[in-house]
């Protein structure tokens, strides 16, 4: 029952965080609830789901955004746009407020002399006209978007061309935004379209060729004569529909024309920009249905005496002009809209900023030399010994060199990409949430040069697996010549390493396949020297060989705390993958090289500085993340932590007390083995927290 | 190499198949009942009384013109196609044009055994959809005939008006019933589709269709005036092949001039927006990815990362003489 209590309030979190920004109120609410076992407390819920939930919804969904000003501007200015040019329209079209302009004609003229075609007998009547020209472009409009959604819904091909947008608490997506704002500005552009019209119509007032059989013209009206002055200008009509004549005043251009022509064109240019290239005559032929309609209703117009066909090309004209500028007004603000929620879009920082990451690894580097220089050399004697200080400092020195030209080039090649970005999401999201202090952020500039991320090609990969292959002799040689070293090797000392080797990209070690002897210059990851055949750690023989080979070397010089730790973590790594460094797959040599032995000794004395238990855990649980998971090495049960306080007690005899900066190694690994931030930045901070331990 | 140019895409011949040549074939049963039946019935146009515009000499059949329709069609449709053969075969032989060619368009591998190489492709696309184009224009030229039913020059030579009972005075006098005509009834109907002019548009057509072909795929950097030579001539053929209609009384001049413009229209839609001016469809998609590269990560170039190799496999090579 407790853990029933215990559970529920999680997955209550869980459920709640995953509503995105609606997450308190529906914890809350379901607090308010007061059912049993969902009695959550809000706080608790954000406190812990903020930590472990958040992040990793965030790169699975966008969170939709928020706008204040979608609906208010919708509302107070779209709208009343809308309604204004509409109510015009009425007065306009449909009212006689406004006379047109008068204007003179000829006598019998035989262009105006047309018969006239009553409205009831019109092909194309104006309602229907007005009716068709908003319910064709729109009805594709709605089913092409519906279409579009459909697909991008269901094949995820491509990122959604718009987010959704949360307004006034209603949540607008992509199908309802395109629609609305594709459709939206296809009734003003026919609104519009409209006005334009009639005002050019009653400005010009030209006639229309019925103009004449409507008016019938009283010629022997007074001062009317047709011999000494064709032109009349007076208005001599004598016709009983004032209607009629009212509309054979409005002639240029065709309203038909105008609104046909501005229909066919705003759905041809959305036609054409939304269909694919995939077919390659569907696009041609919707648009080329379209615009012959819109053709044919202007043609008619002419063949039924209402307009001139100079009027209707005009209105031709107009009309496409418009629909044009409309509909590429609407695209644009697509593709305006398009670029700005992409993150990957977003412009990426040019190299002149980069000197500050540059500079900060930099400083790590030298600190970790820094470190390796005044240390004290009681520390080193213990293991190194009889080495030679001045020896050991000019090494170091050559390879800082290295290191410092190589993690520059690193800098210079690595460009900080998104991948990075998703790695270190997913690596705060399998830290281990119980203890482990609140995290950095990410983008803290110290740790930015961390960050990069190179993982070696796949065709490297054999490469490395054959050199650790080839390498057998060092494993051995640890396990003659590490005295002390090995009691705490099994447990704590040989964990991190083991753990950065599981790293899926050892940038460094591919460089020097065939000599082993130089390794401890570039401190390499032991896990990829040995990191065996997923086959081997999982046989008996390679575990008893194991045990036998930590407890000669615990017996040999280790105490009986470090022994013990060894056999902890024999113990511990019995259930998942051998975790100590002696897992060979291969015959074990005899030691065949003293100072390679020495050194080898001495680079694990550095690197084991970071070993802690946070560290280490940290780094497993990185690595469960990373994809080469299901290697052996990384197979590493979380019951290792529990064996990390052994370690922790023969530790501090061979750590000076100083508040130790990280050694070189550690350094080195941090620039040339890519670690995620995080992880760098853990294992920084788990070492700092170690020496406070410490002291 | 070959297989960063070949893509495998199924989807493309189901397409082809259920809605390409759907739509090709509905086209075609259009363009063919505009043609060759009477379904749709002509719009009876009206007319003054001896309207001297309408007056004009019967030439007689069409078949009797300078250029007769079936040699027209022949032409206008042989012509495009043969240029575009001969265009794309050649420019898949020579060596220097096929290696952009085929940067541009991908082989397309669709189920195990077919393989569509560029040469068919671009075919296949650049004349099915002169094709598609010239049968629109058809039905276009068809539909704007039947809709308006505009009267060729010598409607009232071949219609020879009964009069009688109308009141024709005046010369503005319309006669709004058309139905008055005593002579051939085929001739007559014939006489009655004049606007806009099938044989100015169609030629216009192919012509510019054929014009922007050459001009955006032969590239000769040592001839300069064979090219220009080319597509004007097709254009003048097109031209002339409208004023003829003009100069026979077969057509007004402004059927004419609609004709010009419905084809030169219809086959600048097809060239610029369909066909993307006879470029391939690869191109967009990889100047996009070479815009992206910036933020790529580094896994997905590795040659980036061997310099630092060599780089670093130097300097250790030096130390570990140095330690030995």
């Amino acid at each position: 029952m407790v853990l029933c209590v215990v559970d529920q309030p999680k997955a209550q979190c869980r459920q709640a965080h995953a509503g995105g920004n609606r997450r308190l109120p529906n914890a809350s609410r379901s607090a308010r609830l007061g059912l049993p076992g969902t009695a959550v407390d809000p706080a608790l819920c954000s406190q812990s789901g903020t930590a472990m939930i958040s992040p990793k919804d965030k790169p699975k969904k966008r969170p939709p955004k928020d706008s204040i000003t979608l609906l208010p501007c919708f509302y107070f200015v779209e709208l009343p746009i809308v309604a204004s040019s509409m109510a015009s329209l009425y007065f306009l079209e449909l009212t006689d407020v406004l006379q047109p302009a008068r204007s003179g004609f000829h006598c019998h003229d035989r262009a105006l002399s047309m018969p006239y075609v009553d409205g009831g007998e019109e092909l194309i009547p104006l309602l229907m006209l007005l009716s068709l020209a908003f319910a064709g472009p729109a009805a594709s409009i709605m089913l092409g978007e519906g279409l579009l959604y459909c697909l991008q819904s269901r094949l995820k091909t491509r990122p959604r061309a718009e987010g959704s947008i949360n307004a006034g608490g209603c949540n607008f997506n992509s199908f309802l935004r395109r629609t609305v704002r594709f459709v939206g500005v296809q009734i003003f552009g026919l609104l519009s379209t409209a006005l334009v019209t009639d005002v050019m119509q009653l400005a010009t007032g030209f006639h229309t060729p019925f103009f004449l059989t409507v008016c019938k013209p009283n010629y022997t009206s007074p001062g009317v004569s047709c011999e000494r002055n064709p032109y009349i200008t007076r208005d001599i009509c004598s016709g009983r529909d004032q209607h009629a004549i009212l509309a054979a005043r409005k002639s240029f251009p065709s309203q038909h024309a105008t609104l046909s022509a501005f229909a066919a064109v705003y759905i041809s240019i959305y036609f054409n920009s939304s269909i694919s290239d995939s077919t390659r005559l569907l696009k041609p032929a919707l648009v080329l249905v379209f615009s012959m309609a819109a053709a044919l209703t202007g043609l008619t117009q002419v063949t039924q005496h209402r307009s001139h066909p100079v009027d209707v090309y005009a209105g031709f004209l107009i009309g496409a002009a418009i629909g044009a500028r409309l509909c590429q007004g609407a695209l644009y603000a697509v593709a305006n809209f398009r670029s700005s929620p992409e993150p990957a879009a977003a412009p990426r920082p040019p190299p002149a900023q980069q000197p500050p990451r540059r500079d900060a690894l930099r400083a790590l580097t030298q600190r970790g030399h820094d470190s390796l220089y005044h240390k004290p050399a009681g520390a080193e004697g213990g293991r190194g010994g009889a080495e030679g200080r001045s020896r050991q400092a000019r090494r170091e020195k050559a390879s800082l060199g290295s290191v410092k030209r190589a993690s520059a080039d690193v800098e210079l090649l690595a460009p900080r990409g998104i991948m990075g970005k998703e790695t270190m999401v997913t690596f705060s999201n399998t830290l281990p949430r119980a203890h482990c202090p609140a995290l950095a952020p990410p983008d803290d500039p110290a740790r930015r040069p961390l960050t990069f991320l190179a993982p070696p090609p796949r065709s490297l990969r054999p490469l490395v697996f054959e050199w650790g292959q080839s390498s057998l002799e060092l494993p051995a040689a640890e396990g003659g010549a590490r005295g002390s070293d090995a009691g705490s090797g099994g447990g704590s000392g040989g964990r991190p390493e083991e753990d950065w080797g599981a790293t899926p990209s050892p940038l460094y070690p591919i460089t020097m396949p065939t000599r082993p002897v130089a390794m401890p210059l570039v401190h390499l990851p032991e896990g990829a020297v040995m990191s065996p055949p997923p086959v081997s750690p999982k046989s008996a023989t390679t575990r008893a060989r194991w045990l036998s080979m930590t407890e000669q070397g615990g017996a040999s010089a280790g105490g009986g705390a470090s022994g013990g730790g060894a056999s902890g973590g024999g113990a511990s790594a019995g259930g998942g993958a051998p975790g100590g460094v002696a897992v060979v797959p291969g015959p074990v040599r005899p030691p065949a090289q003293p100072r390679v032995a020495q050194v080898i000794a001495m680079s694990k004395h550095e690197s084991r500085a970071p070993a802690s238990p946070r560290s280490s855990e940290t780094a497993s649980s990185s690595r469960a993340s990373s994809s080469s998971s299901n290697d052996s090495v990384c197979c590493r049960a979380p019951g290792v932590t529990s064996v990390s306080p052994a370690p922790s007690v023969a530790e501090p005899a061979q750590e000076p007390l100083p508040p130790p900066p990280p050694s070189e190694g550690h350094a080195r690994h941090h620039a040339l083995q890519d670690p995620p931030a995080e992880r760098a930045g853990s294992l920084e901070r788990a070492l700092l927290h170690k020496s406070a331990n410490q002291l | 190499m070959a297989s960063d140019n070949t893509l495998r895409n199924y989807s493309i011949i189901p397409c082809f198949i259920f809605v390409e040549l759907v739509i090709m074939a509905g086209t075609v049963l259009l363009a063919y009942y505009f043609e060759c039946t009477d379904t749709f019935g002509v719009h009876i146009q009206g007319f003054f009384c001896n309207d001297a515009d309408l007056m004009k000499p019967y030439p007689g059949v069409e078949e009797s013109s300078f250029i007769p329709p079936l040699i027209l069609y022949c032409v206008v449709a042989a012509t495009p196609t043969a240029i575009i053969f001969i265009g794309e075969i050649s420019m898949y032989i020579t060596k220097s044009t096929r290696e952009a060619l085929i940067v541009q368009e991908k082989t397309i591998v669709t189920g195990e055994c077919c393989y569509l190489n560029p040469l068919i492709r671009r075919i296949i696309r650049f004349i099915g959809v002169f094709a598609f184009g010239l049968f629109t224009t058809d039905i276009f030229v068809n539909a704007g005939q039947v809709v308006t039913g505009n009267l060729s020059p010598y409607f009232l030579s071949v219609c020879k008006a009964n009069y009688t009972g109308m009141e024709c005075r005046f010369t503005h006098q319309f006669i709004a019933n058309g139905n008055i005509c005593t002579g051939d009834q085929v001739v007559v109907e014939k006489a009655r589709k004049s606007f806009p002019s099938k044989d100015a548009s169609l030629s216009v057509y192919s012509a510019v269709y054929v014009t922007m072909y050459i001009t955006s795929t032969i590239k000769t950097k040592s001839s300069r005036l064979a090219k220009p030579v080319l597509c004007l001539g097709t254009l003048c053929a097109a031209f002339l092949t409208g004023l003829n209609r003009v100069s026979e009384y077969r057509n007004h001049c402004s059927d004419v001039i609609a004709g010009f413009i419905l084809g030169s229209l219809v086959a600048l839609f097809l060239g610029i927006c369909v066909v993307h001016n006879f470029k391939g469809v690869h191109t967009a998609p990889s100047k996009q990815k070479t815009e992206e590269y910036r933020g790529l990560p580094l896994m997905t170039f590795p040659r980036v990362e061997s310099p630092l190799e060599t780089l670093s496999a130097q300097n250790h090579s030096a130390l570990m003489t140095e330690v030995t």
